[in-house]
Order: structure tokens, then sequence, then C-alpha cells
């Protein structure tokens, strides 16, 4: 593999919002796809990622081990993934000081690791600290990840401000947990709302989906699933990764009553836009 | 009109979701003026050089007290609002101002757009489309 490859950072501001999801997710889309991937998780002291996939036995060396020298290579702490022999993942260190690892360490690390694959994601921790600062060191791009809820997006803002300083780019949005029946009633931000208001591209957007959580309960990503909303949120998501052009999200058909509904209701007076 | 919406078989069909609680409207708003306000406190550097450029031009066309000058930037609604306030000394004859002064604004050299999140906008990120630049 000659062409270098693409670092990509998935961060949020606020924890919790999905972050280590998508990257699992989108990380065994791509390597669906054929890419050659690798997972990093950057979030020191909080290992995830692996219980996600389902590789928690497997980890002999971690990210810190790399950083450290402590392995001949990083390619010797990469853990292969079950379902594709493609997709690799660097864990993160589960007992360490959080300080173990600096922005310029990581910086090289990424270009290593971009050299060797098509897609490096970093799994970023929550904050603003020195974990999101290492995290987005090595960075080409990023993903912001956040939830149709107030705080969220107010902490994406906060972590897009920063990600432009690093003069990281582009940024895209994914809009994780949403619910169209909930936002259609006007209870929840829409889809545009939170794009109008972080004023960047929409990558895609992932709805609430139940079987998001039995699929990390059994280590085996929902982007595999052919049953899960979230899943088929996460394969457009891949395919727009692959090629920005791709069509971004499809929104719902709207139901019967809610066209019909819609006809009386045009010149009754003003129509959210 | 209204009232017929309010009986409830007919609000339902036609009023759809007109009567119900629309929080989303709250949420926007509250959020807008929120981040309007973070990106104001968030700039660091900001205010220092713009501080720096407004004497300079201001000192072009009169002499002022730099001691004096106060820069606002604050959320005003939805958008934000900067304003200054500096004592002037004298103002400059028009036969003593200086060449620059008299160039076109939009003949000169531009400067690095800034970006409102708060730290430097690189010029490469221009095409991206930016926040609301009321302070520019
Ligand atoms: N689209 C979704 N639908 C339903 N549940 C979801 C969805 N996305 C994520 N979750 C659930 O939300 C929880 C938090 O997700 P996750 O661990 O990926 O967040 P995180 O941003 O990585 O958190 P942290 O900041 O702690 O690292 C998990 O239980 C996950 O299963
Ligand atoms: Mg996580």
């Amino acid at each position: 593999m000659s062409t270098m490859g693409k670092v990509i950072v998935v961060t949020s501001g606020k924890g919790g919002v999905g972050k280590t999801t998508c990257t699992a997710n989108l990380g065994s889309g791509l390597a669906q796809q054929g890419k050659t991937v690798v997972l990093v998780d950057t979030d020191i002291g909080l290992r995830n990622l692996d219980l996600v996939l389902g590789l928690e036995n497997r980890i002999v060396f971690d990210l810190v081990d790399v950083i450290d020298g402590k392995c001949r290579s990083f390619r010797q702490a990469l853990i292969r993934d079950k379902r594709f022999e493609n997709l690799q993942i660097l864990a993160s260190a589960q007992s360490r000081d959080k300080d173990a690892v600096k922005p310029e360490q990581m910086k090289s690390l990424c270009q290593e690791l971009k050299g060797a694959f098509d897609y490096v994601l970093l799994d970023c921790p929550a904050g603003i600290e020195m974990g999101f600062k290492n995290a987005i060191a090595g960075a080409d791009e990023a993903i912001v990840v956040t939830n149709p809820e107030v705080s969220a997006v107010r902490d994406a803002d906060r972590i897009v401000g920063l990600l432009e300083a690093a003069d990281i780019k582009p940024i895209h949005l994914l809009l994780n947990r949403f619910k169209p029946n909930v936002a259609q009633k006007g209870q929840m931000l829409s889809v545009e709302d939170v794009q109008e208001i972080l004023n960047l591209q929409l990558i895609g957007m992932v709805p609430e989906d139940e079987r998001v959580v039995h699929s990390s309960n059994k280590g085996e990503p929902a982007v595999l699933d052919s049953k899960s909303k979230a899943g088929l949120a996460y394969r457009q998501i891949v395919h727009r990764l692959i090629d920005p052009g791709a069509p971004a999200w499809a929104p719902e058909q709207p139901g019967l009553m809610s066209k019909i509904r819609r006809m009386f209701t045009v010149n009754l007076g003003s129509q959210p836009n | 009109m209204e009232f017929l919406l309010r009986l409830p078989l007919l609000g339902w069909l036609f009023g759809g979701n007109k009567e119900k609680d629309v929080s989303r409207e709250a949420a926007r708003n509250r959020l807008k003026s929120a981040l309007v306000g973070d990106r104001c406190s968030v700039a660091p550097g900001m205010s220092e050089s713009i501080r720096k450029e407004v004497l300079d031009v201001l000192s072009r066309y009169m002499d002022v007290d730099s001691q004096s000058l106060q820069l606002r930037l604050q959320p005003d609604g939805e958008s934000m609002r900067w304003s200054a306030d500096i004592q002037v000394v004298r103002v400059h004859r028009q036969a003593h101002l200086p060449e620059q002064a008299l160039v076109d604004p939009s003949q000169r050299k531009k400067r690095p757009k800034r970006n409102l999140r708060g730290i430097r906008w690189r010029r490469s990120q221009e095409d991206q489309p930016s926040v609301e630049e009321k302070s520019a």
C-alpha cells in the first residue's frame, strides 16, 4: 500500500453520546467494504472499544506499550477483529496514568499507522483535557458525535472551535440517538436545527435503536445487523466516508395521517420551515 | 378558525402538532443564545489583537487616549454585539490624513478572518460557512 490513509478522530465533548459505538460500527463497516482499518482506543484508563467489538480477551499490549516502545512495533500490539481480517484494533491502557502519552507521540504514531492502513479511526475520550488533545494531535479529519439535546450540542460547539483551531478539516457532524417520531412532534431538536446551530456538514443521522445495545452486549456491531435501523444508518455513513458525494440521510417517509394534515394545514398558518 | 382547532377531533385531524408542547423551539432558542455567550467568552487572543488594530486604524484619523479604549463583545438576542468606546483628544484635519486612510477599504489587503468560536480562523477554512461574523 503506497498511498497514505486518513486519520479520523471521533469526538464529542460530552460523554456517553456514542463515540465508541460509532467508532466500532464505522470501522467494521469500512472493513466490510474492503478497506484496511485500524481503530485506536485513546481513552486511557477507560478501555471500552475492545468490549464493543468482542475482542476483550485478546489484548496483550496496549497503546501506552506501543508509545513507550515496550513492543517491537505497533503491529505487535494490534488485535485482529473476529469477522474482518482487514480490521485491527489498538486497545487503550487500562491501569495507567492518563498523562502517560504526549501529543507529539500520538502524532508520530498516527503518521506510522496511516502509512499502513486506509483508515485510522481514533476513539476520543470525553472532555477537552489532555486525552482530547492527544487524540486530535495526529488527526486529519474529525467526526463530531452529538445527540439532539441542548447540553450535547453545546459541548459539540466547544469541540468544533478547538478542532478548527487545530486546523482539522473537514469536521463531519454525526447526530446519534435521534428519535424521528419525537422530533416530528416538535418535542426535540430536529436534524436541521442541530446542523444549523453547529454549522457543520452532516455526515449522517443514527436513530435511537435498542438493537445497538443488544449488539454491544454481544460484542457484534450493529452495522452488520441487517434488521437494525441504526445499522442501516451506519452503512450509509460508511458510504459517505468513502464517497463524500453519497446522500447524507434518507428522511423517513411521512405517514399517511401527517400527509393529510399537511394538506390541510398549509393555509391555516405558519408551518415550521 | 382558532376555536375550531381546539375541538379535540378536529384539532387532531387538522391541527397536527400545533397545540402540543413544542419544546423544540425552547431548545433552539436557549441553545443559540448560550452558544453566542460561549463563543464570546472563549476568544482569548482575539480581543488583544482587535484592540491593537482598532487603535491602529483610529490613530490615522485622530489622536486618541489609547488607555481609555473599551471593547465589548456581548450576546445580543440571537446574534452578537461588538462595541467600542474611546476618548478622542483631537481629530486630524483633512489635509493631514495619511494616505492609507484614503484608500478604499475594499482595495486593501484582506486580513485573515477570525473564528467566533474563539480561536484563529485559518485562511484555508474560509470556504466553510462561517458563524455570523458581526464583529469582523
Ligand atoms: N443509536 C443508539 N441507539 C441506542 N443506544 C445507543 C446508540 N448509540 C449509542 N448507544 C448507547 O449509548 C451508550 C453510550 O455509548 P458509547 O459508549 O458509545 O458512548 P461514548 O461517547 O463512547 O461514551 P464515553 O464518553 O463514556 O466514552 C451505550 O450504552 C450505547 O449502547
Ligand atoms: Mg467511549
